[in-house]
């Protein structure tokens, strides 16, 4: 076997479901190399075809991306491969973005347990023929900063194979962290998405082949290529295994990053997340640009894309956010909707001009006044339909997918709205933090 | 995917590089609506006997948005 | 007039004009008036394919049409003065003249307009052609320069046009010039603009301009003894050329 794991760790029980949050330090610090070795145990690459055996271990554990995409990790390596030569050398991005204002997953595992993530990176690296591994960070990361500076540099005296490391900070937008636009943006533009195609698998940074990773892609793969692929299958789906950290935020009595298996039900989430500690009035589900749903669909729901699709949900990065009671779903679509059409790039009409119109009906539904509220239903629907999948990037597509559930799961309150009731809702604190807008404006470089 | 001996054509738009001069609308409403801000709505393929408008349609943008693809 | 049959009309000419030095006078005068009303026009329609909103009761795109064919129709009667104006012998004006502006001491500055604005024309329409195949933005920058072409060719009608003077067609260089003057009024207004700047100083720009170009019409081409003071040559029916005679010192 030419990526093999030293034999100090025995394999942890196929059932436990912390895998990649085993470990961690109670003081909260990022865990050294040497403890993350001692936890995890070494990893060491023979190179002669040691490429071919990670994509076939990727492609054995049916490992997909966890950055919201869902694309299975293996597909993407190959497009790399194919795209690259000896002229065109590819380049690794690990993409430790999380432009989710409310997703904290990628945060913690960068911050306490990095060697997790370096080690995939590099074992994608191997895979790829790449050289290079840049870390993609939202300006303001300090804490994931340091850390991986400190970790790359433990990292230097015994590799796992030679890299240079770069650790950039780019601009703290939520659109700068899709795979497309991080491209732009290591090549010296703004980090604005751009049309695809071509995708950045063929030409990316600087136009060449460019695999583009979520940190806790890298970190799955990292324990698969230690235990082995059936041992990555033991949990999760058959067609999403494995296990993925969800972020619980709102009214749980603990909330945070939790690890799961893909395909818990919701129920056992907020479970691990101490419970509710009200009576929830809407969940939100996969990130802002989400999905609602009613915590009655959603309690016995696996987290799935498989389940989630079927209820016109997508998993997105995991976030799970449980609305208290006095909580209002269609006044927080207002909020939301609000600020996501605040941060489009800017450049392609559906989504400058639908976004605003889309906020602008939702606050009309929100504040429950005269007839535009009534008029606010109607326009809501066709807009989201009429920007949906009309971008260079899925930003619109996330609005629609936050409108149309909104009126899919919440029907009555919505119809309430549209009849003039101004709910309580309005005056509510809100549990979905909005990120502090940079000092100095919002830049794109 | 359809065992065909034509390729399909497909109009695609660069929604990075279009302005909603809606110039594509006139030429070939077959296929091309405009949505409520002026933005264009491609509808399904382009069949044989449209192609030359699509290509007309083509030229006609004054920021060269869109694209005909051929798979 | 499609564009084969005014290529072999071209021919014709071209031939003829070789042959009766007078005919190749009548041309380059005649074909110079059309031009400018061609320039006008085709740069009028560009300047309406960029205000134009969508859903008019003309479709956009017949002004894009018409834009592009009368520009070329415009090259291929620009080809034909330019060999008139080389055939005719009362201005000895080379093939190279007609290439490289200012090269000429008859009248210079305004002969040699012309031919910059023919080089630019030329570049205009390449670059046009060329268009699905250059970056496009670099496409819109080149195309700007149409703005500077339509002045040259006004300015090199009145500098060196020889019926200037003529009501007619001071009638009708005014109207160019007013229906361009607010076309591009009108595109400034409507179309927004990169910076708040451009379009103030586009507006302003406008009328001084205007007005300079009326006042210097006024008192120099179209006043009196103009175009003795330019250099004319004293017979315009001569059919033997005085080569050096051009030069400046008209008696």
């Amino acid at each position: 076997m030419t990526v093999a794991s030293a034999t100090q760790v025995p394999t942890p029980a196929a059932s436990e479901p912390s895998r990649l949050l085993r470990g961690l330090r109670a003081d909260g610090h990022a865990l050294t190399r040497a403890e993350h070795q001692q936890v995890h145990g070494s990893l060491t690459v023979a190179h002669r075809s040691a490429d071919e055996s990670i994509v076939a271990l990727a492609s054995a554990s049916g490992l997909r991306g966890r950055g919201g995409g869902g694309f299975p990790l293996a597909s993407k390596l190959q497009a790399v491969r194919a795209a690259s030569g000896r002229m065109r050398r590819p380049v690794v991005v690990v993409n430790g973005a999380e432009s989710e204002p409310g997703s904290r997953k990628d945060a913690v595992l960068l911050a306490r347990s990095p060697h997790l993530v370096l080690d995939g990176a590099e074992l994608v690296a191997v895979a790829v023929g790449a050289r290079e591994i840049t870390i993609w960070l939202h300006r303001g990361a300090r804490v994931q900063s340091r850390v991986l500076e400190v970790a790359i540099a433990e990292r230097a005296s015994h590799p796992m194979t030679k890299v240079r490391y770069h650790v950039v900070e780019g601009p703290a937008r939520y659109v700068a962290g899709e795979a497309s636009a991080l491209a732009a943006h290591l090549s010296g533009g703004e980090a604005k998405p751009t049309m695809t195609p071509p995708r950045v698998a063929e030409r990316g940074v600087a136009d060449r082949p460019t695999l583009v990773s979520n940190a806790e892609t890298l970190a799955h793969l990292a324990l698969v290529a230690r235990h082995g692929a059936q041992w990555f299958r033991s949990l999760g789906t058959p067609d999403e295994p494995g296990t993925m950290l969800f972020t619980v935020i709102g009214a749980v009595a603990v909330p945070g990053v939790v690890e799961g298996a893909v395909g818990s039900s919701f129920g056992q989430i907020v479970a691990a997340a101490g419970g509710v500690t009200s009576r929830p009035s809407a969940l939100l589900v996969g990130g802002y640009a989400g999905s609602w749903l009613t915590p009655e669909v959603a309690d016995p729901l696996p987290y799935s894309a498989k389940a989630l699709n079927q209820v016109g949900a997508v998993t997105g990065v995991g976030l799970v956010a449980v609305l208290p009671e006095d909580a209002c779903p269609v006044v927080e679509t207002a909020r939301l909707s609000a600020w996501l059409s605040s941060e489009s790039a800017g450049q392609c009409g559906p989504c400058v001009r639908g976004l605003p119109a889309l906020a602008g009906a939702a606050q009309s539904l929100s504040i429950g006044r005269g007839p535009q509220a009534s008029a606010a239903v109607n326009q809501l629907a066709r807009w989201a339909a009429m920007v949906d999948g009309r971008g260079a990037c899925h930003h619109p597509d996330g609005v629609a997918q936050l409108v149309q559930s909104l009126l899919r799961s919440f029907p009555d309150e919505v119809a309430r709205h549209a009849a003039g009731y101004s709910c309580p809702g309005v005056v509510t604190p809100s549990i979905l933090p909005l990120p502090v807008p940079e000092r100095g404006g919002l830049a794109w470089r | 995917m359809a065992i065909t001996g034509e390729p399909t054509v497909r109009l695609v738009v660069d929604w990075t590089r279009c302005d909603g001069h809606g110039l594509c609308a006139e030429i070939l409403p077959e296929l091309i609506g405009l949505d409520d801000w002026g933005y264009p709505i491609v509808r399904g393929t382009v069949p044989p006997h449209l192609i030359g408008l699509a290509e007309r349609a083509r030229g006609a943008c004054p920021v060269l948005a869109l694209r005909l693809v051929r798979s | 007039m499609t564009e084969l049959s005014a290529i072999r009309y071209v021919a014709t000419g071209v031939v003829n004009v070789s042959l009766d030095p007078k005919l190749a006078w009548y041309l380059t005068r005649s074909t110079g008036l059309v031009l400018l009303v061609l320039f006008t026009f085709a740069t009028a329609l560009g300047l309406l394919s960029a205000v134009s909103k969508a859903g008019g009761r003309v479709p956009r795109f017949v002004a894009t049409d018409l834009h592009r064919r009368m520009s070329l129709m415009a090259l291929v009667l620009l080809v034909v003065h330019v060999a008139a104006s080389i055939a005719d012998n009362f201005v000895e004006i080379t093939v190279l003249d007609a290439l490289v502006p200012f090269r000429n001491s008859y009248r210079t500055v305004f002969l040699g307009l012309g031919t910059f604005a023919a080089d630019l024309m030329l570049v205009l329409i390449v670059t046009s052609l060329v268009r699905h195949r250059m970056d496009v933005r670099a496409w819109r920058s080149i195309h700007l320069l149409s703005y500077a072409m339509w002045p040259m060719v006004v300015l090199h009608g009145l500098g060196t046009g020889f019926d200037a003077k003529k009501a007619p067609v001071v009638a009708v260089t005014a109207s160019c010039v007013l229906l361009i003057v607010v076309l591009t009024t009108w595109r400034v207004l409507l179309v927004p603009t990169a910076t708040g700047m451009a379009r103030t100083a586009a507006l302003v720009g406008l009328p001084i301009i205007s007005l300079a170009l009326v006042m210097w019409a006024v008192a120099g081409p179209l006043a009196p003894g103009w175009s003795k003071k330019a250099g004319t040559p004293p017979s315009p029916q001569k059919v033997s050329a005085p080569s050096t005679a051009v030069a400046g010192s008209a008696p």
